[in-house]
């Protein structure tokens, strides 16, 4: 397994890396990568649900976004990195619509839907919170999967990633308005999935 | 108390949630959370789904993303031709925009050109001096010389020095004949000859008012009525352009009628014969042709022209033409003062026509070209 590198850059130094990589310097930019790979890799993956799929649009969000460096015209770069990798997840999802593989919604024998599929179980021995825990996260990612794109990509930028209306606009390329209408549904709808999994939340995140 | 939520009202709680809302929209928002218990419940059931998502976890990257510099799909600069997308656009407009200017330019300019050929100013030195020629000559002329009419200025003059024709010079044998003809000076003169009219069979009207009726010339006109000396006929006017300065249609007729009364002792036919020597254009004749040369244009102006301009710029090194040119020399026909062809600095319309043709077919294929182009581009840029 290789080594993961985890890098925090200030403001200052990521203007001064993002001039040097326009003017073609790889290692700058690489450097912006190793900043905001984890952000990237955690925004694909909440929005495909997959991690092989997440991995390829991370991967294509780093090159898209070094080819089109030259677009950013200043502003945020979690923003401008945010929105081509939200482009590449939706690309991964329309591809995936057009080769089905795993159905999300497994069902018996009997044809009924089977809320704790085997996908969703940890394989490894754990103790019993950290199973619960592992399956809560497994529960909420599968009711974001059921959100529309345009609503899943709201609310795990505002709720997941923790970018406020402005940057989440920008990310989208949408206006404040349309992000906080987004924003009202996209947290409405999980609350209907989650009392599914009422058993599997908290006692005091458990919904009436 | 309401009971039914709607969609502003959620996007109301969420914007509560995230301190989205104003001071004011808040107040009010927290009255209402006060009265009614429904909306309070939708505020914590929402809340607490909101704290599920954000307390998801952090997601590390499996692996490093580098790029790696043989992975370069393509240079992080964007391509010089993508860059130049609007330019081309730009091109396209105004290539566009010409290619209109010139159009309607060309379509202006054929009228004017009529006019324009023959320039002013020589013309009216011309004019002028034949003017003080013609009256240097009244004491030895006892023909009356009047001074020249507006209408004159305008008309063009045609000024040959070439051997006169051999009537006028035998009948220019003691006669002191005037050197200025003036276009346009004298009126017709009335006649009281009734002619017949064709169709009508009964009426009899006058040249004049015939003339003035405007309608097209019958025979009977043609044979009994004299040449109108002012203006074309009235059918003319309508599809003649005015100011015409070819030295065939309108220049005629005024020269005949001037010699008759300037140069009473020669014969009308003899002076009519000489008007037509310098124009290969439809030639004057005693009475007007039904069907007059109207085409305008210097093109169809015969090469003596040229000749015609050579001498009169080796005799008149001014510009002044007649007025340095030795009277006594010149055979004292009309022809010295007649009516002078256009300059030969007027433009080969031949050759503008298809300058102007290929501005056109440039200008349009700019125009698409540059603008295909920018399509193109643009497409090609993913914009």
């Amino acid at each position: 397994m290789s080594l993961v590198i985890c890098v925090t850059i200030s403001f200052v130094d990521e203007i001064a890396l993002i001039q040097a990589a326009k003017g073609g310097d790889l290692d700058s930019f690489n450097r912006l990568v190793l900043a905001y790979q984890d952000m990237v890799y955690s925004h694909a993956f909440r929005m495909v649900g997959e991690e092989e799929s997440a991995d390829d649009a991370t991967q294509t969000a780093f090159s898209s976004a070094y080819n089109h460096l030259s677009s950013f015209r200043g502003g945020s770069f979690k923003a401008w990195l945010l929105r081509i990798v939200t482009n590449a997840c939706y690309d991964e999802l329309r591809r995936r619509k057009r080769r089905p593989t795993v159905p999300l919604e497994p069902a018996d024998d009997a044809g009924e839907e089977v809320e704790s599929a085997r996908w969703m179980v940890d394989p490894a021995d754990q103790p019993e919170d950290l199973v619960a825990r592992k399956e809560l996260q497994h529960a909420i990612q599968h009711c974001l999967d059921n959100l529309p794109e345009e609503f899943r990509s709201a609310v795990v930028m505002v709720d997941v990633q923790g970018l406020d209306y402005f940057e989440a606009s920008q990310a989208a390329g949408k206006p404040i308005g349309t992000i906080k209408s987004r924003l009202a549904r996209a947290r409405l709808r999980p609350r209907d999935c989650l009392n599914g999994f009422a058993e599997l939340l908290p006692s005091g995140f458990r919904l009436e | 108390m309401k009971n039914q939520m709607t969609s502003r009202d959620y996007e109301l709680i969420s914007a509560y949630l995230d301190d989205q809302l104003g001071s004011k929209e808040r107040a009010r928002f927290e009255d209402r959370l006060n009265i009614d218990p429904v909306l309070r419940r939708e505020l914590h059931e929402i809340g607490k789904t909101r704290l599920l998502l954000r307390g998801m976890p952090k997601l590390r990257a499996p692996r490093n993303y580098y790029i790696k510099p043989e992975s370069q799909a393509q240079p992080v600069v964007r391509r010089p031709a993508w860059r130049f997308a609007p330019a081309y656009g730009i091109v396209s407009a105004i290539a566009t925009i010409l290619l209109v200017i010139v159009i309607f330019g060309d379509k202006l300019l054929v009228s004017p050109t009529q006019v324009a050929l023959a320039p002013a100013p020589e013309r009216s030195l011309e004019t002028t001096t034949i003017q003080q020629q013609a009256q240097s000559k009244t004491a030895a002329s006892p023909a009356p010389t009047e001074e020249a009419p507006l209408a004159m200025m305008s008309a063009p003059v045609i000024e040959e020095t070439t051997a006169p024709s051999a009537e006028l010079s035998i009948g220019e044998t003691g006669i002191p004949t005037p050197t200025t003809v003036y276009l346009y000076a004298y009126p017709p003169t009335p006649t009281t000859e009734s002619i017949y009219v064709q169709g009508t069979g009964s009426a009899n009207l006058t040249c004049e008012e015939y003339l003035d009726s405007g309608a097209y010339p019958t025979e009977s006109y043609v044979n009994n009525c004299p040449t109108p000396t002012y203006t074309p006929y009235r059918y003319l006017e309508s599809i003649q352009p005015s100011a015409t300065p070819t030295p065939t249609g309108t220049s005629t007729p005024t020269i005949t009628s001037t010699l008759t009364e300037n140069l009473p002792n020669l014969p009308p036919a003899s002076t009519e014969t000489q008007t037509a020597t310098p124009s290969p254009s439809p030639t004057p004749t005693d009475t007007p042709s039904p069907t007059p040369s109207l085409t305008p244009y210097p093109t169809e102006t015969p090469t003596p022209l040229s000749d015609i301009e050579a001498t009169h710029a080796a005799s008149a090194p001014f510009g002044l033409g007649v007025a340095s040119q030795d009277q006594s020399a010149i055979s004292p026909t009309p022809k010295q003062a007649q009516v002078t062809a256009p300059p030969v600095t007027s433009p080969d319309v031949s050759f503008m026509r298809y300058l102007l043709l290929a501005v056109e077919i440039s200008l349009a294929v700019i125009a698409v070209a540059a603008g295909v182009t920018a399509i193109i581009l643009r497409m090609r840029a993913g914009r």
